[in-house]
């Protein structure tokens, strides 16, 4: 088997581990899909368990590896998957703009974010299939409103028409360096269940 | 055995025990918990097929050792091997196959792993047609008893007790008329594809039901009509190839002696012939006589509705195998989501979680809607998998656990280099066990893990999760943590299947 990735272990200046949440069939993966590889595809298999993509991104002269987790969206799968909101710094918040019902577990996601994940994680509420605005069932008044409401970060977005997906992870990726990299006094210690890269651990400067 | 096993690993809360399913076997006292919530007893008898009619459990026998020793790599199965062949009238089968690995503290070596594949009923009349008493306790709840026709119902045994069927036909296994209602009732059952193995199918078992071959398409051939013979063997002598005729053979020779024999357990890991593979597996998961039993149930619960599982089902059935040519059209498409949805509702606590949609998937492949049906129930049943789909998937989670003592002995190692680098079995063996091996699969190399699965039973699955992480062994402790896990995920579309089942057979599991 050919060694997969070899460019992945890349240099970088940190890395930086977000996790996606949210219903089953909501786009995270699309989402995932669209950040890494720029690409859609509507025949997207069921997330089982818990995966991950790589990217990384240049902030302000820094290289940031963003290391993004994808989880399976059934309820029953957290069961399996919060040990992974411990090591996240920020969170994705992913409801479909078409499915009312996804849009209401979002306090249930929040609340498991809330028992499972770093007091001090970023998060951002996400609304996606924008595109789709014939079948869209959840006013992006009420998206706001919930997001400021939890003080969080809100964006509409389409995976499939690439809207404001690489502008949710950046500008969630850059919340993150400021709270962690740029301001390092108050970053709390991250604890990460089982994703301590050893890839260019001497290259890491902080956030992990 | 030194060992007092206890297959309940660190996860204590939600026993979620399906009451419902709750078996006991009168005549031994063994109570076989076919939910499996965490109990000890749902790890014995992980899959208990057998003609109940016959008064017949599957038996390994004695004299053929176990698939190590036919592959002569270890010896000490025997051990293990002769347990199981002479527990036939004993008492404490249970236990002594349902006993895994070791300890309740998370941090003992495992020294004892006691392969139970088949199960071997200490009394396999009781627990064999006890098996479907879930099945029909379910329906009774379900069916009105004044709609109800021979020909719709469920054809239970006269062995069931009386209390159990109050809606269900009680049938006399000689008695003519049950063979008119099951020809009648197969040939009319609408959901079934044209395939020849519908009225077959129903002809397995008894000899006594041979009469149903009237409807059989083959019945004017002038070949011997040796099928009911072996319990609806779905092809033709004259039309069968050399693999195909010897598979006719080990069924029929397991039909007479009830024994998984040395040839079957060798030829099933060469691969089953592709026309009868669907065939096979629901002979051997107990599928083809659930069916038998419950004539008419798969359609009754189709036509009940379950709005929470319906949604959720929806939402993965096009993203199952979406690449796939058979699953990306409509039909089947329809077929699958009918299966997952009538299984919801037939078994509400469980209903349906994500990755019930590949195996039922691959299934469909191999054989028509309600066999399927029926072969997936067998899976959750007669297999003992249904938690692996519960509420807080505490079967998954004990898998997940045992594999990663497994790898820590086994493998120790890649164990410690895993620990290193922060890669654990829930992200890479949480898909492999769920989806019985078929999802990031080719399904090629998944049918022929579930050949063997269907023969072994759930605790090759750990086999088989430790053989492909000792194939890969060398090359996975050179990698870092992102690479680690994408190696692991994409593997399973070249693993040789050939080297993982040998490789499977070789570990040293049993003492």
């Amino acid at each position: 088997m050919t060694s997969p990735a070899t460019n992945k272990s890349a240099a970088y200046d940190y890395l930086i581990k977000l996790l996606l949440i949210g219903d089953s069939g909501v786009g995270k993966s699309c989402l995932l899909l669209r950040f890494s590889e720029d690409s859609f595809t509507p025949s997207f298999i069921t997330t089982i368990g818990i995966d991950f993509k790589i990217r990384t991104i240049e902030l302000e002269g820094k290289r940031i590896k963003l290391q993004i987790w994808d989880t399976a969206g059934q309820e029953r799968f957290r069961t399996i998957t919060t040990a992974y909101y411990r090591g996240a710094m920020g969170i994705l918040l992913v409801y479909d703009v078409t499915d009312e019902k996804s849009f209401g577990n979002i306090r249930n996601w929040i609340r498991n974010i809330e028992q499972h994940a770093t007091d001090s994680v970023n998060k951002m509420l996400i609304g996606n299939k924008c595109d789709m605005a014939e079948k869209k069932v959840v006013d992006s008044s009420r998206g706001k409103s919930l997001a400021d409401e939890y003080g969080i970060k809100f964006l509409e977005t389409s995976a499939k028409n690439s809207i404001n997906v690489e502008e949710a992870f950046i500008s969630l990726a850059k919340d993150i360096k400021k709270r962690m990299i740029d301001t390092p006094n108050e970053q709390p210690q991250v604890v990460q269940p089982g994703t301590n890269l050893g890839a260019n651990n001497n290259k890491k400067k902080a956030c992990c | 055995m030194d060992t007092k096993i206890d297959y309940q690993p660190t996860i204590q809360e939600d026993k979620v025990v399906d009451i419902k399913y709750n078996i006991s076997s009168s005549d031994d006292g063994n109570v076989i918990n076919m939910s499996g919530g965490g109990g000890g007893g749902d790890v014995g008898n992980s899959c208990c097929i057998s003609e109940d009619n016959h008064q017949k459990g599957i038996i390994r026998n004695s004299s053929s050792g176990t698939i190590n020793n036919i592959l002569g790599t270890d010896d000490n199965n025997n051990n293990n091997n002769n347990n199981n062949s002479n527990n036939k009238n004993s008492n404490n089968n249970d236990t002594t196959n349902s006993t895994i690995t070791n300890s309740t503290s998370t941090n003992l070596p495992i020294k004892t792993y006691i392969e139970s594949p088949k199960s071997i009923s200490s009394d396999s009349s009781s627990v064999s047609s006890s098996l479907y008493e879930p099945i029909v306790k379910e329906i009774n709840e379900f069916i009105n008893p004044p709609s109800i026709t021979s020909s719709q119902t469920i054809i239970n045994n006269q062995e069931e007790k009386d209390i159990e069927n109050k809606t269900i036909v009680n049938n006399n296994n000689n008695n003519n008329s049950l063979n008119d209602s099951i020809s009648s009732s197969s040939s009319s059952n609408s959901s079934s594809n044209s395939n020849n193995e519908e009225s077959n199918t129903i002809t397995k078992i008894s000899p006594t039901i041979r009469a149903v071959t009237r409807s059989s398409p083959f019945y004017n051939s002038k070949a011997p009509d040796i099928r009911s013979e072996v319990n609806g063997f779905p092809l033709k002598l004259n039309h069968m190839k050399t693999k195909e005729y010897i598979w006719l053979q080990l069924i029929q020779n397991y039909t007479h002696d009830n024994i998984i024999n040395n040839e079957i357990l060798k030829s099933i890991r060469i691969g089953l012939p592709k026309r009868i593979r669907g065939y096979i597996w629901r002979f051997f998961s107990g599928a083809i006589e659930l069916e038998r039993k419950n004539i008419g149930v798969y359609q009754h619960f189709l036509g009940k509705h379950s709005e929470e599982y319906e949604y959720k089902i929806s939402k993965d059935i096009s993203r199952t195998f979406p690449n796939n040519p058979y699953f990306n059209n409509e039909q089947g498409q329809n077929s699958l989501f009918r299966i997952l949805k009538a299984y919801s509702i037939m078994d509400p606590e469980i209903g349906y979680t994500q990755g019930m949609s590949f195996i039922a998937a691959v299934l469909l492949s191999e054989m028509d809607e309600t066999e399927s049906f029926w072969t997936f129930t067998s899976i959750m049943k007669n297999y003992k998998l249904s938690t692996l789909f519960c509420h807080d998937l505490s079967l998954l989670r004990q898998y997940l656990y045992v594999i990663d003592r497994l790898i820590e002995t086994l493998l120790p190692k890649l164990f410690s280099h895993f620990k290193e680098i922060g890669v654990t079995p829930v992200l890479f063996a949480s898909e492999w066990i769920s989806t019985l091996f078929t999802y990031n699969f080719d399904l090629p190399i998944s049918k022929r893990l579930l050949d063997v699965f269907f023969i072994e039973g759930r605790f090759y699955l750990h086999r088989m999760s430790l053989a492909i992480l000792k194939i890969y062994e060398k090359q996975l402790i050179e990698f870092e943590f992102e690479d680690a896990v994408e190696f692991l995920k994409k593997l399973g579309t070249q693993i040789d299947p050939d080297l993982l089942l040998k490789t499977s057979d070789s570990l040293p599991l049993t003492m």
